[in-house]
């Protein structure tokens, strides 16, 4: 059976910034991999109006599908992946796949404390914390989808109101979502999802070395994940990448 | 038989920096706890001019053999840390195995730092970044000795190109080569949590007036910090009389 990746891409007037500009750098990036590792992709582009952020459309996968996949993986719209990356669908069998997330404690720390009065009988430790921009799964985990869903379908004012204050918006739900089912989890190493590059300088090349200017995050790293600094450079930074390696897809 | 804490502790001008003082001060409380002896490294071996201080910790085993002092595990930890008076045993943790915490504080220095190494003095190796481990807190026991010996023994053999890479680029004394000759002697490693040694606090948003450095973690490391000469021992004295009183 075929496997999948898709995104949300959404223009949305909730949205500071409109996805598009720079969603349009992780679409051909991806549609280009996935075109050449035979992986089928999709781009969630309609916002469904029963939520009021956009981000949440991604928990509609599994409605949205008519055709049933394997093994999924889903990647925020502000991603792009490296012309050469192995196909991550070969690495995991059926575990739940993603990167743990430890550049900010502080943030972490605090949205853990907000969304946890959603999951009253869990404590979550900030060292088993990940990031949900990328995951890889398989179709067993529909469940967890279907939980998230009946969760906002159940709080949406308030899952709407914690979303304004500055620590996320679905990201510590799936954290604490798969923690509560006992989801089997695969940590990847961050080459799978490099995110707060900047504040891990990994924009920067060997400047010492005087020949090779690939910045670090194209050489040693499969998916680059544009989040961790101010929102307004993002679609500057994802234009520059594409204009940096497009050619190479 | 007891396990040991090992601190580099030599004097600049007669004085040992003040901070330097709160760390082992902290350590000596936490060894206290923990039935746990603590040694602290007060003169070079050698001559700071042949070898960097840093580099002489790999002189331990022979210290301790000439001290006659047994130890089970050891722990060589930076003086410019800070344990938590509540911070379990790590000890109990180690698997036997070569123990380090791994460093994601600035991936341009670990990476040009690994670049160089590999360029220069390991003919092109080259190992994955995300298991590079901070050489500020590393916990050994007897069966390292013979890496400590090879780790002496590659610093006299590449002692011209390690001095010229350290002045060069920058980027710090041993840790590199210390990951590299892990590697390449295919020496077991395990990574402990981030919270047993607490690099770059600052770039993980945690060092402020709300101390929330003391919450999330068990060994502080006050490494990285900009306005390092001010900060360091501000931070250290604030952290000491938070945690200690």
């Amino acid at each position: 059976m075929a496997n999948m990746i898709y995104t949300v891409a959404v223009n949305h007037d909730t949205s500071q910034y409109k996805n598009s500009d720079y969603s349009q750098y992780c679409i051909k990036s991806w549609e280009s991999w996935c075109k050449k590792n035979d992986i089928d992709f999709m781009v969630i582009t309609e916002h469904d109006a029963r939520y009021k952020y956009p981000v949440w459309n991604k928990d509609l996968i599994f409605e949205k599908l008519d055709t049933e996949y394997d093994k999924i993986g889903y990647v925020d719209s502000d991603t792009m992946v490296h012309w050469g990356a192995p196909n991550p669908f070969d690495i995991y069998d059926d575990e739940f796949c993603w990167v743990k997330d430890c550049s900010n404690f502080r943030w972490i720390s605090n949205s853990i404390e907000l969304y946890n009065k959603f999951y009253l009988n869990q404590t979550l430790d900030i060292y088993d914390y990940y990031n949900s921009g990328v995951s890889f799964f398989t179709k067993e985990h529909k469940f967890i989808y279907d939980n998230l869903q009946k969760l906002y379908k159940e709080n949406s004012v308030e899952l709407d109101d914690c979303a304004t204050r500055g620590v996320g918006k679905v990201q510590t739900l799936l954290n604490f979502e798969l923690q509560k089912q006992n989801v089997k989890i695969k940590e990847l190493p961050p080459i799978w999802n490099i995110f707060s590059m900047h504040k891990k300088e990994m924009f920067n090349h060997n400047w010492q070395d005087g020949k090779d200017t690939t910045p670090f995050f194209i050489k040693y790293c499969w998916i680059w994940h544009f989040t961790g600094f101010p929102i307004e450079e993002r679609t500057k930074i994802m234009k520059q990448t594409w204009e940096l390696v497009g050619d190479r897809y | 038989m007891k396990n040991t804490v090992f601190i580099i502790a030599v004097k600049k001008d007669g004085q040992l920096k003040p901070e330097y003082k709160i760390s082992i001060e902290s350590w000596k409380k936490w060894c206290n706890k923990n039935d746990t002896q603590m040694f602290l490294l007060e003169e070079p071996i050698v001559p700071m001019d042949e070898m960097h201080i840093i580099w002489q910790r790999y002189f331990m085993f022979d210290i301790f053999e000439a001290n006659e002092i047994e130890s089970d595990q050891t722990l060589i930890v930076d003086a410019d840390t800070i344990v938590h008076p509540e911070c379990p045993n790590f000890f109990d943790e180690t698997d036997g195995k070569y123990c380090l915490v791994h460093d994601d504080g600035s991936y341009d220095w670990i990476l040009r730092g690994m670049e160089h190494y590999s360029k220069y003095v390991y003919d092109g190796a080259w190992f994955d970044f995300w298991k590079y481990g901070n050489s500020g807190f590393q916990i050994v026991n007897n069966k390292h000795r013979e890496f400590f010996d090879y780790m002496r023994e590659f610093y006299f053999e590449n002692n011209e190109m390690i001095r010229s890479i350290q002045d060069n680029y920058g980027i710090g004394t041993d840790q590199t080569p210390l990951n590299y000759n892990l590697i390449l002697k295919n020496i077991p490693v395990k990574l402990l949590s981030y919270k047993y040694n607490m690099t770059c606090m600052y770039k993980k948003e945690i060092l402020a007036d709300d101390m929330l450095h003391t919450k999330t973690g068990w060994v502080m490391h006050f490494n990285g910090l900009p306005d390092k000469e001010k900060s360091v021992p501000h931070w250290m004295e604030k952290t000491y009389r938070y945690l200690y009183g």
